[in-house]
């Protein structure tokens, strides 16, 4: 869990959730893998202001 | 008076006085059929207000344009000033806005009148709108199959006949789906083209806010008053030039026969008007529709961060998509937004060749309300899945997307056309709709 602070899901929650989380996880890091390494985020920091203010 | 469905139709009658700004709202009013369940909240007095000062303007030769005394609704995810805003949800049941959303703003300053606030699912995160805590919204067409979602209110009080217009919001089809399902318009517009400030978001570089519509005319008037640019005003009429991306993959696979069918006379139709049919080979959708369920799937969960402590007041469905955002970890989000470059510059690339593409909206139609899975060429099939397949790819590359209806199947349920375009496109897209709208298919 990436925050230890807030309360994370139940065991009821997690037996609901993993099976089908996990064959999507299998899937999405199978194409992680084939991401070309030149390939930066869409999301990137060109968006904020050039000059400090 | 005649019933008055179009905002041409009901501003021709204002400005002839044989209707009211009143009596618009009062038959819109009367024409909300509780059996749909579109509403969370209806806004009466005030709705009758804003028309009173309306025609009290209109008297006075002040004209606000062509919205100018239209009632409508907005999805109740927009912040309206001093009306409940739920966002579906349990844990906002009473949250009064201080200030309008811009695009609420916008539309009320044209002299649009809201009357109200439609259900929609929990959140907008999911393609139902069976809502836990404000009841399941009925499809006008069969009641007893799902309306789609998320704005599945603001659909179903368009397709039922009770508005021209109402606003929607669109992260993963949350415009188009309801809009295919419910036999309306839907159009999602380019990403960032309709401010999304005071509307809760889903997913912050998914969402987009756009009409669903009784017509393709009427989305265009909407839209233009949402985003702030001059009305497209489509027209149908040749489309000579005009290049249509016909896929030879993905998009016509494994879909139901009637929509299979329809869809392809949706071709026929614009090849008759003189478009180009291009057959293109389209980006890896499966991939597409994994790199965006992930990437959405963090995002939704950095929005819900603050009520962690609250989870259990949501829906079922709802907390486990939260949930389940909360195991992506930060390096899964950064790859996710790289894979989004790959396909965008790919989809780019598509675009060159073509002007617009063309794929069903949905592969199925309107599925029975309750049921979770459909059976589809031999298969059984998860009903959000299903709903969303043709539908992420516009909301990760941020490309403009309608739904149009073209076709029912043959027990009377509607099917929908979905036209994608290049970024800032939308006239075109429009204008193509109208082509399909008018050929009546």
């Amino acid at each position: 869990m990436n925050d230890p602070k807030q309360p994370g899901p139940s065991a009821e929650d997690l037996e609901r959730i993993l099976p089908v989380f996990e064959p999507m996880r299998d899937k999405f890091d199978r194409l992680a893998a084939s991401i070309p390494p030149d390939a930066r985020p869409a999301v990137t920091f060109e968006a904020l202001p050039k000059e400090r203010p | 008076m005649t019933t008055l469905r179009t905002i041409a139709e009901m501003g021709a009658a204002l400005r002839s006085k044989q209707a009211s700004c009143v009596e618009l709202v009062e038959g819109a009013l009367r024409r909300i059929d509780p059996a749909w369940n579109a509403f969370i909240t209806v806004s009466s007095d005030e709705a009758l207000e804003e028309a009173r000062a309306l025609d009290a303007e209109l008297a006075h030769g002040i004209d606000r344009g062509p919205l100018h005394g239209i009632p409508m609704a907005h999805k109740d995810l927009m912040h309206t000033r001093g009306v409940r805003t739920t966002g579906g949800s349990k844990i906002f049941s009473d949250f009064i806005p201080d200030e309008d959303a811009p695009v609420v703003a916008a539309l009320r300053q044209a002299g649009a009148i809201s009357i109200g606030k439609t259900n929609l699912h929990e959140f907008a995160y999911g393609i139902t709108s069976v809502n836990p805590h404000y009841g399941t919204v009925h499809n006008p067409r069969d009641l007893s199959c799902i309306a789609g979602g998320s704005s599945g209110g603001s659909a179903a009080a368009v397709a039922g006949g009770a508005l021209a217009f109402a606003t929607g919001t669109d992260t993963g089809g949350s415009i188009r789906i309801p809009a295919a399902y419910c036999g309306c318009v839907g159009l999602k517009p380019t990403y960032g083209r309709v401010s999304c400030d005071g509307v809760m978001p889903l997913g912050y570089t998914f969402d987009h806010i756009g009409p669903i519509a009784a017509t393709v005319a009427d989305a265009a008037t909407a839209y233009s008053i949402m985003a702030g640019v001059s009305d497209p005003a489509p027209k149908a009429g040749s489309l000579e030039g005009v290049r249509v991306g016909l896929p030879t993959n993905f998009f016509l696979d494994n879909i139901d026969i009637e929509v299979g069918l329809a869809v392809r006379r949706a071709f026929q139709t614009v090849a008759a008007l003189g478009a180009q049919i291009v057959e293109v080979e389209v980006p890896d959708m499966d991939g597409v529709n994994t790199a965006a369920l992930w990437i959405l799937l963090c995002e939704a969960a950095s929005v819900h961060r603050p009520h962690f402590d609250r989870l259990d007041e949501y829906g079922d469905d709802v907390r486990a998509l939260i949930h389940q955002g909360r195991l992506v970890s930060g390096m899964d989000y950064v790859d996710g937004q790289r894979l989004r470059s790959v396909y965008c510059g790919q989809f780019g690339e598509l675009f060159e060749g073509i002007d617009v593409l063309f794929t069903p909206a949905s592969p199925i139609p309107a599925p029975p309300i309750g049921q979770m899975t459909v059976e589809l060429n031999g298969q059984a099939e998860n009903v959000r899945l299903l709903s969303t397949r043709f539908m992420r790819a516009f909301n990760l590359t941020g490309l403009p997307a309608l739904s149009v209806p073209c076709g029912k199947t043959a027990s009377g349920l509607p099917i929908g056309l979905q036209i994608a375009g290049r970024k800032q496109e939308e006239e075109l897209v429009l204008r193509v709709g109208a082509a399909i709208e008018a050929a009546g298919n």
